[in-house]
């Protein structure tokens, strides 16, 4: 029996194809698309900056001697940048051409940053980051010259003698675009609901043709049922195996040093999704087709509400009505992945594990109960 | 008529898909419009992280700190939180930073140690981190030069904070005056109405031509008194009449959602031409792909396929000036670029200053696609009848 329903799965190519091959479009076109904005958005690029000095008082060399040693340091000290010194004119078109990120007016007491039209929020932040470091620093230094000028070596000396008390992780590519590809093998693990209703489809007479044959059997319905869940189970894994192998080598995500765990909680949502698939397709009414575009409407809202398309969308349901976080199960798988991806502290993954784990079985053994049942034509 | 009128009771049976993704798009819409709309171009925006913390020390100088941070930021005390809820918070990206500032961090600076904030963030290395991380340095600094100048640490927190009260000016260099009372609707809508056109026609009348293709269903087709020609006549007519309403129904859209709007006021008939050739584009490439011997799935999925990767490379769901270069110039060689770049054109955030020259060279490519795809469809079909035969 279960070579029967192993075949039967292979044979089913386009859902076979469908499932390995959207997941993985989906995550190359993010790939493609966010790379951009999250390199230039979320880590430390090197940025390219025009000085424009307006005279040459104290504060105009204070500030070259500032950003040449800002140029001196490399990105593994954190922020890396590139200096020019220049004419307003020059920086305004370089500006405009892309040739510049921002450039700094500095006049004799006070400094001037100027973005570009399209400037990047990072850019913008960064730019006047530096520029109030300097300020402040200038202004405290100005202040001590008129109340109390003997302390001044003091002051620049402690000024100088700066701290980090912060330090940058530089080593650790930062990535806020990293949960768009595991809201996507989330999705992909969801769209196993498919999976479930094919096993509806195999035993229920009156929602596929090929189960009215099968109704005809001897073999217990339960047999069948389990029989079949595990061979698209193992289809599902087989497909989310190689999503896992794609996030790790062309995404870059690291996978492999988390590899136990995350496999137990592939084969715990996988199954979840099987399950609750069989059991949506009972409740609705109409064929095959009818059952799955009504499930797929359901997958598609959990997905939506997860942050799939919109980020902060469950940051704002959290705030208003958490009870949806808790109960949507995109999200639950979300937050499964977070744990195991980013947190030292697994808090409550094992939890969230074994409440997937019961409600399978709650959902396989309410569906099973249904399914033996029914009956074909008085058999 | 009769098959005219019976292509419209076959595509009713799509009501469905299409109404599904109509209100998805909707709640799309309008949630992008929620979170953007405060988005304004020409000006500097103030950056508002939102930070939790935990004070442990209780010092002048983290009290001091937290006030600072809480001027331009929202900061939130979670010591009564338990450490699990505050990670799901950050998650949930309620927070996106953490800082913990141990017991005896005012004593450790002011004896010159680095050490005694701890800094939990999803973006360690990112620029709001950087920025924020200067922020406390700044200020842990600024406090520990006061104190060595033989200020107290109440003193000193409180010199601090006025000495980094004023800010560097920074002026955004732009060239266009800023458009006042302009509808973020109308822009977010127009630039995925492409996207929603096609799939939507793609995986209802599409559909319906493909199935008439199939095997069985075209041998009984072919056993009816009207020619082949007729037929494919019809179904084109059913698909672009389909095109219309939808074309009506998005002109309806942008009037009734950017009534009063600047955008709408000076260039309704930017997007009225724009959004036309889209949903004449659409068409034509909706008849090209079901010439070809696709199955009923096949076409569906295709359609999500084309859908997404055409509106994700042109720009439809991350703005054109933040796409690389190299997907600028892939994204060249389809309809939806073009449609995209005079969509930019009528909303100052679309960073697209408003050029007729351009405006009327994107919508002659734009009508180039519409001419390629309709001969497209009509060289492939030829070919697969010359093969039937």
């Amino acid at each position: 029996m279960l070579k029967y329903f192993m075949k039967m799965v292979l044979r089913n190519k386009t859902n076979l194809l469908w499932g390995l091959i959207f997941p993985i479009a989906l995550m190359s076109l993010f790939k493609l698309t966010f790379s951009n904005i999250s390199s230039s958005e979320n880590t430390l690029d090197t940025r390219k900056i025009a000085v424009v000095l307006d005279g040459s008082g104290l504060y105009q060399e204070n500030f070259k001697t500032v950003m040449d040693e800002l140029s001196k340091q490399d990105s593994e000290g954190g922020l890396a940048v590139e200096v020019s010194y220049t004419d307003e004119k020059e920086a305004s078109s370089g500006l405009d051409n892309g040739d510049y990120d921002f450039y700094y007016v500095v006049g004799d007491e006070d400094i001037t940053v100027h973005l570009g039209e399209k400037y990047g929020v990072a850019t913008g932040m960064i730019a006047r980051e530096i520029a109030d470091t300097y300020k402040f620093n200038m202004d405290i230094i100005n202040e001590c010259l008129k109340t109390d000028p003997t302390k001044i070596g003091e002051i620049t000396e402690s000024l100088g003698n700066r701290l980090d008390y912060i330090a940058m992780e530089k080593e650790e590519e930062a990535d806020v675009y990293m949960w768009y590809y595991v809201s996507t093998l989330v999705m992909g693990i969801l769209f196993d609901y498919a999976l479930g209703l094919r096993v509806l489809a195999t035993v229920r007479a009156d929602v596929a043709g090929s189960a009215m044959r099968v109704a005809l059997s001897s073999s217990s319905k339960t047999r069948m049922v389990v029989y079949c869940l595990f061979a698209q189970l193992v289809s599902s894994l087989a497909k989310t195996a190689v999503h896992l192998l794609f996030m790790q080598f062309v995404i870059g995500i690291d996978i492999a040093s988390k590899a136990g765990i995350i496999a137990v909680a592939i084969v715990a949502t996988t199954v979840f999704s099987i399950c609750l698939g069989i059991l949506l397709g009972m409740f609705f009414k109409g064929d095959v087709q009818s059952r799955e575009n009504k499930t797929l409407g359901f997958v598609m809202l959990s997905v939506f509400i997860s942050g799939e398309m919109i980020v902060s969308l469950p940051g704002y349901i959290e705030k208003y009505a958490p009870v949806i976080n808790r109960i949507n199960p995109a999200t639950i798988f979300n937050k499964i992945f977070y744990r195991i991806l980013l947190c030292e502290n697994k808090g409550d993954l094992a939890m969230n594990l074994l409440i997937l784990t019961i409600a399978s079985l709650v959902m396989l053994t309410a569906s099973i109960i249904i399914l033996r049942r029914e009956t074909y034509a008085s058999l | 008529m009769h098959l005219y009128k019976t292509f419209f009771r076959l595509l009713i049976k799509y009501k469905a898909v299409i109404l599904s993704y109509l209100i998805i798009f909707g709640l799309l819409m309008g949630m992008l419009t929620l979170f953007n709309s405060d988005q304004s171009s020409g000006v500097f925006e103030e950056a508002n992280f939102t930070i939790c913390y935990v004070d442990e020390d209780d010092s002048a100088l983290s009290r001091g700190l937290i006030s600072f941070l809480k001027e331009s930021n929202t900061a939130v005390d979670v010591k009564d939180v338990s450490e699990t809820r505050v990670e799901d918070l950050m998650f949930f990206r309620v927070y996106m930073h953490e800082f913990k500032f141990e017991k005896g961090f005012e004593e450790k600076v002011l004896s010159g140690k680095e050490s005694g904030i701890d800094y939990i963030s999803d973006l360690p290395s990112g620029a709001q981190s950087y920025v924020l991380a200067n922020q406390i340095n700044n200020y842990v600094n600024t406090f520990r030069t006061y104190n060595g100048m033989g200020f107290d640490p109440e003193t000193s927190a409180a010199k601090t904070r006025d000495a980094l009260k004023s800010h560097a000016e920074v002026v955004v260099n732009t060239k266009k005056v800023e458009k006042q009372n302009e509808s973020y609707m109308i822009l977010y809508m127009n630039q995925n109405i492409w996207y929603i056109v096609f799939t939507i026609m793609c995986m209802s009348a599409g559909v319906i031509i493909v199935n008439a293709m199939e095997e069985n269903l075209s041998r009984r087709i072919e056993a009816g008194p009207v020619s082949r020609r007729k037929r494919t006549f019809i179904n084109m007519a059913g698909l672009v009449t389909f095109g219309f309403v939808i074309y009506i129904l998005i002109l309806l859209a942008n009037l009734i959602g950017g009534m009063n709007s600047s955008t709408v006021r000076d260039f309704f008939w930017v997007i009225a031409v724009n959004d036309l050739l889209a949903v004449l584009s659409s068409c034509a490439l909706v008849a090209f792909l079901t010439s070809f011997n696709f199955s009923n799935k096949s076409i569906n999925m295709i359609a999500i396929m084309v859908g997404l990767s055409f509106s994700f490379i042109a720009g439809g769901f991350v703005p054109q000036f933040l796409l690389g270069d190299k997907i600028i110039a892939v994204a060249k060689f389809i309809p939806t670029y073009w449609f995209i770049v005079v969509n930019n054109m009528t909303h100052s955030q679309g960073y697209e200053v408003f050029d007729k020259v351009k405006m009327f060279q994107c919508f002659g490519i734009q009508i180039l696609f519409i001419a390629v795809f309709c001969l497209g469809t009509a060289v492939v079909s030829r070919v697969r009848t010359e093969l039937k035969k």
